[in-house]
């Protein structure tokens, strides 16, 4: 009889944390560092009207998590990476804004993105500007406990506009494998200084490939 | 006394096991495909067609091929709603987006949301179910709209948040368009 009971008992516990188990992944409440790096983006949603095209993606702390068992694949070398890049990410909210011509969204879109990355605890860590383009990218992080809380990029094009918003303890040294992946675009780094570089290098024969 | 202790077992067991029913009653009762469907059927007032998986060959959209084995190994569970030559008014998108939202908060996680004047509106909402991953599917074009829901595996999963948007494409392009092969 006791190991009848004991039996009832031990499948009534792992019943029990079956279902605590269930009630957790989706319904995770973000944690402080993850609330204090969002970025409300809310208001560029009333440019999806006036764009040729808008993509939203949101992965939040759920979906992440479920992300990273996925690319922890010990044969996948790119795969890793990602993984590697996505350690400490609790979040990646990305919005891609592209338009049919020039003049379709102004500083005013975006004055309330620029409001909160410049409220205490961010910085203003890359800059990079391209006249001959008129295009600019800007990374302002949110640092937190000596670790960082959450990033955004911030790319403007006359014709396009992204906003990346990151959320967790993030490599910055690892960020660009995750260019192309969960939705990021390719974001050109190459101010006008790069240009120059560039152009000097055209002229040079290209290296052989490995 | 060990009839107490039986009794008192048993009696937890069975609130437990009503605890765990109730959890499965309520995944039962989530909204997803049927909930999608019926919203573009009302809000755009039209009428889909549901195709079932190894039928399609029967309604002319799209051909059971060869390849149905392949795709019915990349993506279980799989149904599907066609709206074919019917009026989707692009301008709508900012209501039908938040609608859509709404009718599968807070079960569905949204992963994508995308508004265009050539490309359509698609919108991808993820949601876990023991090892898989269910995916629900919703383009809307001009004079077309799809709705599909599938089961992913973690390889499958992994590619959708990769590349969601060309993933989701696939997805319902897969469903939904013969394979020559």
């Amino acid at each position: 009889m006791k190991t009848a009971l004991r039996k009832t008992f031990v499948l009534g516990c792992l019943a029990l944390a079956a279902t605590c188990a269930g009630g957790t992944g989706y319904g995770q409440q973000p944690s402080a560092t993850q609330a204090r790096a969002r970025v409300q983006l809310e208001t560029l949603e009333r440019l999806a009207a006036r764009a040729e095209k808008s993509v939203d993606v949101s992965i939040d702390a759920g979906v992440l998590g479920l992300a990273k068992g996925v690319f922890a694949k010990p044969n996948d070398e790119k795969a890793r990476k990602v993984a590697e890049a996505i350690k400490g990410l609790e979040g990646v909210y990305v919005r891609v804004y592209e338009f049919a011509s020039e003049g379709q969204w102004g500083e005013s879109d975006i004055a309330d993105i620029r409001r909160q990355v410049k409220e205490t605890g961010w910085s203003n860590v890359v800059n990079v500007r391209n006249r001959a383009e008129s295009r600019t990218v800007e990374v302002h992080l949110r640092a937190a406990d000596g670790k960082i809380g959450g990033l955004v990029v911030l790319s403007t094009e006359p014709k396009q506009l992204v906003v990346v918003n990151m959320i967790g303890d993030i490599d910055v040294q690892k960020l660009a494998s995750l260019q192309g992946q969960f939705g990021i675009p390719e974001i050109d780094l190459r101010g006008d200084d790069d240009d120059d570089k560039d152009r000097k290098a055209e002229t040079k024969p290209a290296a052989k490939k490995p | 006394m060990r009839f107490r202790k039986m009794i008192a077992g048993l009696a937890a067991s069975a609130v437990l096991v009503s605890a765990l029913s109730q959890h499965a009653a309520e995944a039962r009762g989530v909204p997803g495909y049927d909930a999608a469907v019926k919203l573009v059927e009302t809000y755009y007032k039209a009428k889909s067609r549901g195709i079932p998986w190894y039928a399609r060959g029967a309604v002319g959209v799209a051909k059971v091929v060869s390849a149905d084995a392949r795709r019915v190994a990349r993506y279980g569970n799989v149904k599907i709603a066609v709206f074919e030559d019917q009026e989707f008014t692009p301008g709508t998108a900012a209501e039908f987006g938040p609608a859509l939202r709404q009718r599968l908060a807070p079960h569905w996680s949204r992963l994508l949301a995308v508004g265009g004047v050539e490309d359509g509106q698609v919108y991808t909402f993820v949601r876990r179910d023991g090892e898989l991953f269910k995916v629900l599917t919703v383009v809307i074009e001009p004079r077309d709209a799809v709705v599909v829901q599938a089961d992913l595996n973690l390889e499958e999963f992994a590619k959708l948040l990769a590349n969601p948007e060309d993933e989701s494409r696939a997805l319902t392009r897969d469903a939904t368009t013969a394979d020559d092969k």
